[in-house]
Parts: structure tokens; sequence; C-alpha cells
């Protein structure tokens, strides 16, 4: 060949070099993944960052997202509201994440979300359940896990087809115990008139030692009791309750998050029975393909089964996925109106089906509650006679506009 | 309200106030007989519980066998740290003291998180407390009744140590005047290693008997030294009879409080240790008045 | 040396420019917690005090500003003065009946109050939002910018260390002092040794707030843990890292701030053990650096410290 064409193949072959290579180079999607790492919250973090981190993976697995790999970038917030800022502005100013996911605290997401605003970037909350995060109706805030009051409007429904009157309540000593139960006990009276509340207690969060509250609501005789007591308030309140027998005295005890793996598998053979909890996602219900396939992927990965905060965080992470390919962007604006699209985006989840309402951002979906049994194929109690929530029961009127 | 309830709030008082003593009795000891306010205190509550779930691996069948060796080495483990950390400093001034045995607390604390990570320790009632006791026909768990016992037996050997053995007498010497024993050419720095271990001992004592009642995380260590600081407070810093008192009182005002005023439960027991301090500074059976003249 | 205030100041001056963004926001922390410092350094030095109840009034200035702002809509810098008056008189009720008692029975007392004062804000939500705090608060025009608040928080800070070392000179001071070190001779002449202590706290507790003032800005919003013990504990670090010490212009509270919260930050973004970093420098510190950071530099400080352990030794 002569020189001219000689050059020209070589200066294409660059470029065709140079293109590939950048193409090739694209840099990774960063998200921020907060979660409680230390502390005594830190079991429910370390299955969330693992829920998250096999969505990832499986994403990445697949082509990643827009083309580009996606990364994580894993934060401890210790469950303090000053941290989680500070850590979050870490990842949006020096690490220059898109989107923000996570926050199991309540606290901590209540102090991100002005953030959102004020930098631009989308923040998927995958467990902090305190209602009053979604109604303070911030436009890249979304929440794709139910939040508490769904979950004490579950309860209300239940409880109102069961024959007890007198309900008692024992619940911690914070927002979340407090909203729990006053967004139950008022559902439940609408729907039975004839409920009396047979007493109220409140042990502070991290109480070692339940003995006079136990012994004081036993003293009320109510028929059954609400509880929003979890994570290692309940392990240590059922121990001590066991020992004064409260289980056996009392008709019914319900607690929307008492099946919480990272709860039930330390208590182990000593989990009350025939008692109805729920825990937002149960990994044994629906039998469907798509949560067998995921139970198997965790259980695979982890060594686990996936609690209810693995599988929110994967779902999250998953619809986050879905809204960016729709918005084919990573703009928050773009994010957001891809979420908001059609009705407001729905996602088949492994616990099932998912909507998001487009005036809120919060996602509703069925809740699953059951009765706790022993099982001689798992270590733990698990939950039988399944009673579905259907996401219609759960959703409640919203002063956001759309 | 009949007897037999009463009885079983009192109980309940009892059991809450068994294990707050066995914190404080330990803290009070050290901080007599050494002048320090060990915060460090609950850290070493936390590893007892933490040396027991390891070495019976989490099964109560070992529960008795393995009780006094994680005392023992918690005992060791005390002394160990009196002698490193705390010697030097003993002469240093107090807010010294304070963050040495802060860091301490943290250093423990996260090394336990370390070492057996951060999921929920907890260990089933050993063989044979399952079950309930009854007292006036009222249904009192065994175990918090054997807790009682064994709290009251600590008690009682704590006494005859310092009132009826030597050593318990350089002890109870020592938080009088520490520079007299030294010119009676007594070896002060060993007697103090031995008085934090033996305080360290009843901590440890005090976290292995409360894991088959509680969850075990590292929260836990900060939860019980501020508990233990109420009670020692309210007592009298510095009187074994102090930790004794303090801990039946708040044992029982939690008890009934529960009961009477649920609402107020956690402003109460802070309200106790102001009214405490304002009126009565160094504690209902303390002994060195502290006020300004 | 007289030149190193200045060349200090300068250097504060332009390190937004510097600086990163997230930089100039651990910046303004590090501003923060030096204020804090110094504000409780003048009642732990001057009046040998140390009081584990300041986050009471760290937290009172930060929850009146927030709900000023959050309930009645009030412009930020208008908050300010209530600020200072609502702590003045949390600091003046809880001085009153905490400085009769003396080391660690005053101690417990200011800590007894604070965590009073956390668990009323924190079961109050129908006021104070209990534990979902209060939030989405932010200064309106250049205050709600990182570097108008980082100049915010550096003027304070100048401001009450130098208003602090004029106190700390005057007569009134050197009262202070004679209090703290013979109490008995000072009343013997005629003094009220109660009223100068009480007058130290509340000074000490309302300079405190107006840093509490600015956290909110830096936040955006408040909780109750600002005022739990935790705070408390972490101001005296503060002090006590950087060097008590009675060096001329305060370094040491500010210099023990600035590792404090740099060190937090570095650390934590890389380990979720921070609190066993914490503890082994708080060791290696008390163990074989009684002077603090500032006696890393300063002879005259080192050799303060060891007097100091002497004299107590003797005593």
């Amino acid at each position: 060949m002569n020189r001219t064409v000689k050059a020209g193949v070589a200066s294409l072959t660059i470029l065709a070099a140079a293109a590939s290579a950048s193409l090739a180079q694209q840099p990774p999607i960063k998200i921020g993944v907060i979660n409680v790492l230390s502390g005594s919250f830190a079991a429910y973090g370390k299955t969330g960052k693992q829920g998250a981190q096999l969505a990832v993976e499986e994403i990445n697995q697949a082509g990643g997202l827009l083309g580009r790999q996606v990364e994580i970038i894993q934060v401890d917030d210790q469950a303090k509201p000053d941290i989680g800022v500070q850590e979050a502005k870490r990842l949006i100013l020096n690490e220059k994440v898109n989107v923000l996911l996570g926050v199991d605290s309540s606290s901590v997401a209540l102090a991100l979300a002005p953030l959102t605003n004020e930098y631009k970037i989308p923040l998927v909350v995958t467990h902090a359940a305190t209602p009053a995060l979604t109604e303070q109706c911030n436009p890249y805030v979304f929440r794709t896990s139910n939040n508490a009051r769904m979950d004490a409007f579950a309860a209300a429904d239940l409880a109102a087809k069961l024959p007890y009157k007198r309900w008692a309540n024992i619940g911690p000593d914070y927002e979340f115990g407090h909203a729990s139960w006053n967004d139950f006990i008022a559902r439940l009276k609408e729907k039975r008139p004839d409920v009396v509340v047979a007493g109220e207690q409140w042990p502070k969060g991290g109480e070692s030692n339940y003995t006079p509250y136990i012994t004081a609501l036993m003293q009320g005789q109510p028929e059954a009791v609400f509880s929003a007591l979890w994570a290692g308030d309940l392990v240590t309140f059922v121990r001590q309750a066991n020992a004064f027998g409260f289980f056996k005295q009392i008709k019914l005890f319900e607690d929307p998050v008492g099946a919480a793996l990272e709860t039930i598998g330390p208590l182990g053979k000593e989990a009350p029975l025939g008692e109805l909890f729920s825990t937002r996602y149960w990994f044994l219900y629906p039998d469907s393909k798509t949560n067998k396939a995921f139970v198997d992927a965790y259980h695979k990965r982890w060594g686990e089964y996936p609690s209810y905060n693995a599988e929110e965080h994967y779902a999250g992470m998953q619809m986050l996925a879905q809204a960016i390919r729709q918005a084919k962007s990573l703009d928050a604006e773009a994010i957001r109106n891809a979420f908001e699209a059609g009705g407001g985006i729905t996602y088949e989840a492994p616990e099932g089906k998912k909507w998001m309402r487009p005036a809120d951002h919060q996602v509703f979906e069925n809740l699953v509650w059951g009765y706790t049994a022993s099982s001689d194929q798992y270590p733990f109690v698990i939950l039988k006679d399944i009673q579905v929530i259907p996401e219609k029961d759960t959703v409640y009127p919203t002063k956001c506009a759309k | 309200m009949n007897p037999s309830l009463l009885l079983l709030e009192f109980m309940t008082g009892l059991a809450s106030a068994s294990s707050l003593f066995l914190l404080a009795a330990g803290l009070s000891l050290i901080f007599g007989a050494l002048g320090i306010v060990n915060f460090a205190h609950g850290s070493f509550y936390m590893l007892g519980a933490y040396l027991l779930f390891w070495m019976t691996r989490g099964d109560a069948g070992s529960f008795w066998h393995y009780l006094l060796l994680a005392v023992a080495a918690s005992v060791v483990i005390g002394a160990a740290v009196e002698r490193i950390f705390l010697r030097p400093i003993l002469r240093r001034p107090e807010h010294f003291q304070i963050l040495l045995t802060y860091a301490l607390l943290l250093v423990i604390a996260d090394v336990c998180r370390l070492a057996f990570g951060s999921d929920y320790k907890s260990i089933s009632m050993p063989p044979g407390f399952g079950g309930p006791v009854f007292f006036l026909g009222a249904p009192f768990p065994a175990y918090y009744a054997g807790l009682v016992g064994l709290a009251a037996v600590a008690g009682v050997l704590l006494w005859l140590f310092l009132h009826r053995t030597r050593y318990g007498l350089l002890v109870r010497a020592v938080t009088q005047d520490r520079e007299m024993l030294e010119a009676l050419g007594i070896n002060v720095p060993a007697l103090f290693t031995i008085v934090f271990a033996l305080g360290i001992g009843l901590a440890g004592f005090g976290g292995a008997v409360s894991l088959p009642l509680q969850s075990m995380s590292t929260d836990v260590a900060v939860d019980a030294v501020i508990s233990a600081f109420i009670v020692v407070v309210v007592g009298g810093l510095g009187s074994i009879w102090g930790a004794l008192a303090g801990a039946f009182l708040i044992g029982e005002v939690q008890a009934f409080g529960a009961l009477l005023l649920p609402e107020f439960s956690i402003v109460f027991v802070y309200l106790l240790m102001a009214l405490v301090l304002l009126f009565r500074p160094w504690g209902l059976l303390g002994r060195a008045p502290a006020v300004r003249t | 040396m007289k030149v190193l205030p200045f060349a200090v100041l300068l250097l504060l001056l332009v390190l937004p420019w510097l600086l990163p963004a997230y930089g100039v926001q651990v910046a303004i922390q590090a501003l923060v917690l030096a204020g804090f410092a110094v504000s409780f350094n003048f009642l732990f030095r001057n009046a040998g005090l140390l009081s584990f109840g300041h986050a009471a009034f760290f937290g009172a200035g930060a929850y009146t500003a927030a709900l000023l702002m959050s309930k009645w809509g009030w412009n930020y810098l208008a908050t300010l003065p209530v600020v200072l008056a609502v702590t003045a008189l949390v600091a003046l009720v809880i001085g009153f009946l905490s400085v009769r008692l003396t080391k660690i029975y005053f101690t417990m007392l200011t800590l007894a109050f604070a965590q009073m004062l956390w668990a009323v804000v924190h079961r109050w939500y129908n006021f104070t939002g209990g534990d979902n705090g209060i939030t989405n608060v932010r200064p309106a025009g250049l205050l709600g910018t990182a570097h108008g608040l980082y100049y915010l928080s550096l003027a304070c800070l100048v401001f009450v260390t130098l208003l602090l070392r004029v106190v700390v000179r005057s007569p009134a001071g050197y009262t202070l002092r004679a209090v703290r070190d013979n109490p008995v001779r000072v009343a013997a002449i005629g003094v009220s040794t109660f009223e100068y202590v009480l007058a130290a706290f509340v000074l000490s507790g309302t300079f405190s707030g107006l840093f509490g003032f600015l956290q909110l800005a830096w936040q955006r919003s408040v909780f109750p843990d600002l005022l739990y013990w935790t705070t408390s504990a972490q101001v005296i670090i503060a002090v006590i890292l950087g060097g008590s010490g009675s060096t001329k212009w305060d370094y040491g509270p500010i210099a023990g701030a600035a590792v404090l919260v740099s060190a937090q930050a570095a650390v934590q973004s890389r380990t979720q053990y921070w609190p066993l970093a914490l503890g082994l420098v708080l060791l290696v510190l008390v163990l074989f650096f009684p002077a603090g950071v500032v006696g890393l530099f300063s002879r005259a400080e080192r050799r303060r410290a060891q007097e100091e352990e002497l004299d107590r030794a003797a005593a």
C-alpha cells in the first residue's frame, strides 16, 4: 500500500483503540450505601449491606447500568444524625456518588433529607420507617420499604378480627414505639369500639431490665399485647418475659417486626410459639420463582437466609436500577420522573409487587403476617398460618400534592 | 391490690436490685479504695458475659461449670489492667483518671465487638431454672429468685472479707488513710491491684449471671456503667452498704414506678439522682461531705 | 512567638479557599467544637470544675434556634439573642444548684441535670419532635452556604477566645482562680466564692450555647442526642487531648478540637472501629502525653503539667 493509505489505516486504528479504551474506562456509577454498622443495631446494618451488595453484583453481571458498572461505597452512620450528615456530605462532595441508598435509622434519614434538595441527589430509603419522612414531601427522597404506619394498620386489621377486647402495649420509649401504638390503637378502636386499653408500658430503648414492666403489664390482666419492641430489645424482653410465664398468661402477643431473622435467630428455641408476628418480608413467602431465586442466591452468597432488611435493600437497589434505566440518566429530576411515571413505578420484588405512590414516594405492598411455630428444618421459629394484608388496606391519605 | 401482687412487685424490685448491686458494689469499692471513678466498669460487666458465652459456646448446660471460670478470668484481666494502665496515673488529676477509664471502656467494648461480632449474644436459662417458684401464690421466675440469692451470697462474702479478714481490714483502712498505711509499710500498690481486681470480679460476675436474661451487645457496657453510677450516687460513693441501699431503692422505685406511673419511667431515676445530690451530695450512706465551704 | 496567633488567624482566614468542599464542612465542625471547647475550658481551667453536663447548654442553644426558626419562622441571626438568653437561664438554674459541690459530686450533678433535660426533650415530642428531631432548618442567604457559615463560626471563635482571655486576665479572673486554689482563704477575706463560680459557670454555659447555635446551621437539624452525655464527653476529650493549659491564646482546646474532628472524619471513613481507635489514642495520650497536643510543641506546657502532678502528689 502507498504511504497515505498506511497512515490512514494507522490513524483509524489508533482512533478505534482510543475510542474503545475510553468506553471500557467509563467511570462507574457510584451509590453511597448508608447503614448502622456499629452499636446495638449493627446486625441489621450488616444484612442490609449484604442485600444491597447482592443486587449490585447481579446488576453488574448483567452488564451494569446505562452501560456502566455500579460501585457501592459503604458507610457506617453509627445511628447518629450528625455522623450520618457528615458521612453523606463526604459521599456527595468527595466521593461524588450519584445516589444515596439505605439508612436504617429514622433520625438519620430525617437528617439526610434536606441534603437531597441542597445537592440535588436522590435518596432511596430502604429501612427507616417513620411515616414523617415521606410526609415531608421531599422531591428526591424515595422509600421502597413499608413504613411503621402501614405495619400498625395491618396489625390493627388483624386484631379487629380476633375476639380479644383488653389490649395492652409495651413499646420502646421513642417515636417509633409511640407512633406505632397510636396508629394501631386508633385504627383498632375504629373497627372495634369495644376494645379497652389495659395498660401501656414504655421501657427506654436499650433497656436491660424489663422485669418491672413485665410484672406491671401482667397486673393489668390484658388479653392481648401489642408491641413494637424489636432488635436486641425484643430478644432481651422475650427472655425475661419467658421467665415470668408472660406468654402463657396472655392470649396473644402481636409485634410488627418480631419475626425478623436478626431476632428470632438469637432467640432460637426461646421464641414464643403461636404469637402473631410480622417481619416486612418473610423469606418463605411467597412461593414464587422470583422469591426462590433470590433466597437461593442470597444463601449461596452469604451463607444465611435473607432477613427483611436484606430483601428490602436488594429490592430498593433493583427498583432504583429500574428507574435509572427508564430515565436513561442519573439526573435527580429524571430519576424522580421515572419513579413517578405512569401512576407510580411498580416492581416485582422477591416479596411481591411494590408500587410507589407518586405523591409522597412511599411504596405500598402486601404485608405478610403469621403465627410463630417451631420447625424441624430451621433452627429458628417460622411463620405458619400466613395472613396477607392486601396493599389497598395499608394505604393512608397523604398531604403531599402530586 | 392484693398482697401476693404487692409481694410480686417487691420481688421484682429485688431482682433488679440484685444485678444493680453486683455492678455498683465493685464500682463503690474501687472508688473508696483507689479514689478512681471507673468508667470502664460497664465494659467489664459486658466482658464477663461475653467470656461466659464464649466458654459455654452458647450452650446453657455448661453454664455452672464455666461461671466461676469466667469470673476468674475477669479478675485476672482486671488485675492486669490495673497494673498496666491504672497504676501510673493514680496520682494524676481526676480528669486524667476519668479519661483513662473512659478510654478503657471504648477499647474493651470494641475489642469484644471485633472478637465476637456485633450480633446479639444470649443463652438459655441454665437447666433446672426454667420454671417459677411461688411466693404467696404468685409465680416468680426461679432464675431471678436464684439471682437474688446469688447477690445476697456475694454481698455476705464481701462483708465477711472486709470485716473478718486481714486483707479486708487493710482494704477498709486504705479507703480512710492511704498515707498512714504506706507509712506502716504496707504494699499499697499491690493492695490497690487486689481491690480493683475484686471490684472487676464482681462486675464480671454480674455480667455473666445476666447472660440468660439479656442480649449482650457492646452498647450494654455504656448502659451498665450509667446504671452503676446512678446507684452509687444515690447510695454513697465508697460505701458497700450504700451500694446495697442505692440498688434496693432504685430497684423498688423502678418496679413500683412502672406499676403506678408508667408515663414517667424515664425521668424518675434521674430525678431521684438529682434529689439525692441536692440534699445529700455524698449519697444516702456515703461519708465525707463534699460541699464547698 | 508573638507572631503565632496572627499566623494561625491568617491561615484560618484563607483556609476555605485552600480546602475542597468536604474539607470546608469538616473545618466548620472543627470550629464549632473548638468554640465549645474554649467555653468549657474557661470553667474547667479557671474554676477547677469538671462539668459532665455541658451538652445541656450546647443542645439548649441549638434547640432554641431550631424551635424559633421552624415553629415561628424566625430569621436565623434574629434568634441569637434569645438563644443566649435561654442558655444563660438554663446555666443559671443548673449552676445555682451545682456549684455548691466540688469535684466528683459536682461532676455527677451536672451529668444528672443534663440527662434530665435530655429525657424531657426526648419525651416531649409534641413540642420538640422527640427523637424525630427538628429538621430542614436552614439559615437564609449567605449563612446558608458553607463559606458563609465558616466565617461566622470563625468570627464567633475569635470573639469568644478574646473575650474569655480578657476575663481570665482581669481581677475577676484572678479571684476565680484564687477560689479554685484556696476557697477558704478567699471566703475569709469576705469574697463570695459562690457568686464568682456561678458567674463563671453561666459564662461558660452561655458561650457553649452559642456554638450549639452554629451546630444547628451546619447540621440543619437538631436531635436529642445533642443533649446526651456523649456530647459532653466529646468536649472534655477535645480539651484534654489538646492540653487544657494556661497558654495565652487557648490553643489547647482549639488544637484538641481540630485534631479530634479531623481524626474522626478520617478514621470513620475507613473503619467501623472508631471507638477502638479513639480509645487507643486516649490511652497513649493520658499515659505518655499528659500535656496534650500543645505539650508536643511546647516545653513550657510539659513542664507545667509535670509540676501540677508533683503538686498533687505532695498534697
